[in-house]
């Protein structure tokens, strides 16, 4: 994923059209454990006031929430917007009505990835993850500077193990959506 | 250049404490620590605040003796923090030692307030 | 002290024709003068050393622009010489027993070392005492001595000294030509029968410290909305100069930041406070006035912007076409503080266009929320009152009788109920006074 300071295209401007609307959207968020404070969210844009994102690129929590709560499900869940998200939680410090937006998001993160709009830096780290079972991989740069530190070397993972608790809990199902797509940069 | 201004800190000094507030201070104040009204650490609090505050007044008044002035003009000679002169000057104000002029360039123009003063009076 | 100047044996009132008035503010004064007027007569107990409450530090008033004190000042007179009213100021109630149409109220009276009787208010003792504190009538911004008033129109002309100041140095007595002055005065506790009760304790601000991201506390250029109104009246630290802390220049831009201590769950006041857009918006328009060539740009940051009573629509289309104020829907994220100049930059989002604002300004007023004052627990449980939720008191019922609280006998008017402004606060007084008046002229019954 590139990073962005540029105004992206404005797909907001175009009109809503009754047929974009998901009326249970907003429900069906707020039905996964942590997503119920955002029935709550007033738009009063306390979050974007504070996070550090908004300040650089023209990512806004509040326009996320507020797109959700519109019921615009498609446009949410394929946006690259919803892939923003620092989680660094100031939002949830600043909210004032406790929305905990980035409990919303990471429940967002997650409709968009079984709806096949996964974001392509966080494929590229979940298939790093089934192959190697680490989310960066080693490197000997990494190791030597280690070593020159006097830390302990690196181990190598219980590939076996993890592979049966991944697909145990579905994740190399969720993972076969993306199985036909070009991964390559 | 230095020592200039060092000489107009010490008739600040002197000026001070040639006033009411701080030789009934120390004065009175003693004997009410010997007699164990007031306690030794609060009359050490309170002389040093009052020390510092009429120090810092009668040196600004030295600068504004020679004509009315801005807190920036102020703080730049006596070299004082400008928010420190500000509450100085507002302190003056209340006690009618000092008023403001007017104003040029946003900066409000502090001036002594000339009165019949019993201290100017009794130098003689 | 009445007119005629004669002892009033505070024991021996008659209950069916006495009331009491807690909290000598507009709303406490309004009832105390309607009750008084009707021939009953009334204590009016006020914890502070002076009556006015917190209207007496206001600058000017919304929606006319009225000068707070010019519209108040009349009232703390006509409540001073009233034959009716007792006014026992720098006094606290202790102690509640009784029921309506025979209470028994203790009060204690605190002692400020100064015989009412004697003291004319010449302010001779001033110049004398050494002790130089901040007054927390001028929020700490201006000045006054350990012996003192809090302002210049002072109710009763009374001054007070500060036990915990005070060095007893006795520099004061010496210059009092009346001798008024008596540093071994005791608080005294007396118990007074009266029929009915009129609550009006009141209000404070929200404590904005509780907002570490808005800076208050930690930048000199960030400050309330009553110290605001302190700096820019003719009678506070500053002799009405608008100007800004850490360097007293004159503000070319200056933010104002609304909603802070009110509509929050997360930090426990949920609810509205009423009063702050519209004061707010007062505030901006008065700096436009004071210093129109100097003060180039208004800003107010909002949620809402609730202007809902008769003449405030109006007031805020004014301040917007008339006096240019900017007004931006978002609510303020975090303040910072530009360190080579000490100006305050303001992050928020407006939320009309999205738009990321890093907006700076030379000064910023946070404009607090409104809370019940923090002595208000302590009556509630002396005399058996329910609070609700926000700590405000709660009525019998909301609709039918707005001003009854849940003890027969005892009434509620101004703020102590809810926050409002001046106008519904003095209707709140007279109604409470009627309601209070009633049940004096039933002897108790409702």
């Amino acid at each position: 994923m590139g990073q962005t300071d540029e105004m992206r295209s404005q797909k907001d401007d175009v009109p809503i059209r009754d047929e974009d609307v998901d009326r249970e959207f907003k429900y069906e968020v707020a039905d996964h454990f942590g997503g119920e404070g955002l029935l709550r969210c007033l738009k009063c844009g306390a979050c974007s006031g504070g996070c550090p994102v908004a300040a650089v690129t023209d990512y806004r929590p509040r326009k996320v929430l507020g797109n959700v709560l519109l019921g615009l499900k498609d446009l949410v869940l394929s946006s690259d917007d919803i892939w923003m998200c620092a989680a660094c939680f100031t939002c949830e410090e600043r909210c004032v009505q406790e929305v905990n937006f980035t409990d919303v998001i990471t429940i967002l993160r997650n409709m968009a990835v079984r709806e096949g709009h996964a974001s392509k830096g966080y494929l590229d780290m979940a298939r790093t993850v089934l192959q190697h079972g680490r989310v960066v991989p080693m490197t000997h740069a990494v190791n030597r500077m280690r070593d020159k530190l006097g830390l302990p070397e690196l181990q190598e993972p219980d590939m076996e193990e993890l592979s049966q608790i991944m697909s145990s809990a579905g994740f190399d199902k969720i993972l076969s959506i993306y199985a036909g797509r070009d991964t390559t940069e | 250049m230095t020592e200039k201004a060092n000489l107009a800190r010490v008739k600040a000094m002197a000026d001070a404490f040639s006033e009411e507030r701080l030789r009934w201070l120390i004065g009175k104040g003693d004997v009410q620590v010997q007699r164990g009204d007031l306690s030794e650490e609060k009359f050490k609090e309170l002389t040093k605040m009052a020390i510092t505050e009429e120090f810092e007044r009668n040196y600004i008044m030295q600068h504004l003796s020679k004509g009315p002035a801005t807190v920036k003009e102020i703080a730049k000679t006596t070299k004082m923090e400008p928010h420190r002169v500000l509450w100085n000057l507002l302190a003056m104000m209340k006690w009618n030692r000092v008023e403001i002029v007017g104003d040029k360039k946003r900066q409000y123009i502090f001036s002594m307030i000339e009165a019949l003063d019993a201290k100017t009076e009794s130098t003689t | 002290m009445t007119v005629a100047g004669e002892k009033v044996i505070f024991e021996e009132l008659q209950p069916s024709e006495t009331a009491m008035v807690i909290g000598g503010g507009v709303a406490g004064m309004q009832a105390a003068l309607d009750i008084a007027d009707q021939n009953y007569k009334v204590v009016l107990v006020e914890r502070t050393p002076s009556i006015g409450g917190v209207m007496a530090m206001l600058d000017k008033t919304f929606p006319t622009l009225d000068c707070s004190a010019c519209i108040l000042t009349p009232r703390l007179s006509e409540v001073a010489r009233h034959p009716n009213i007792e006014l026992l100021t720098y006094s606290e109630v202790v102690g509640l027993s009784g029921d309506a149409g025979d209470f028994r109220v203790r009060v204690r009276r605190k002692a400020r070392k100064v015989d009412e009787e004697k003291c004319s208010g010449c302010g001779d003792c001033v110049p004398h005492c050494p002790v130089q504190v901040s007054n927390e009538f001028d929020q700490d911004l201006g000045f006054r001595k350990a012996i003192y008033i809090g302002f210049p129109q002072n109710t009763p002309l009374v001054y007070t000294i500060d036990e915990e100041n005070c060095i007893k140095c006795e520099m004061c007595m010496k210059s009092c030509e009346r001798e008024a002055i008596d540093l071994n005065q005791e608080d005294e506790e007396i118990e007074i029968p009266v029929g009915a009760i009129v609550i009006a304790t009141g209000y404070e601000l929200y404590d904005v410290r509780n907002y570490p991201r808005l800076g208050y506390g930690r930048y000199k250029n960030v400050m309330h909305a009553l110290e605001y109104e302190r700096i820019i009246n003719a009678a506070g630290p500053t002799a009405g100069n608008l100007m800004r802390l850490s360097d007293g220049t004159i503000p070319r831009s200056i933010g104002f930041i609304q909603c802070v201590g009110a509509r929050d769950v997360s930090k426990g006041v949920p609810n509205c406070s009423r009063i702050c857009c519209m004061y707010a918006i007062k505030n901006a328009v008065m700096a436009k006035e004071l210093q129109h060539d100097n003060v180039k740009n208004v800003t107010l940051y909002y949620a809402d912007l609730r202007a809902f009573g008769k003449g405030f629509e109006e007031f805020s289309e004014m301040a917007k076409t008339r006096f240019g104020v900017k007004f931006v829907r978002g609510r303020v994220g975090e303040v910072y503080e530009n360190p080579k100049n000490d100006n305050i930059i303001i992050r928020v989002e407006d939320t009309e266009t999205g738009k990321f604002l890093e907006h700076e300004h030379e000064l910023v007023v946070v404009s607090p929320g409104i809370q019940p004052p923090k002595t208000l627990k302590e009556i509630a449980n002396q005399m058996r009152l329910e609070l609700d939720e926000d700590g405000f008191l709660t009525v019998d019922h909301p609709s039918i009788t707005p001003v009854d609280t849940t003890v027969p006998g005892i009434y509620v008017c101004g703020c102590a109920e809810g926050p409002k402004d001046i106008p519904d606060s003095v209707a709140a007084g007279s109604a409470a006074a009627m309601r209070a008046s009633i049940t004096l002229a039933k002897g108790g019954g409702a």
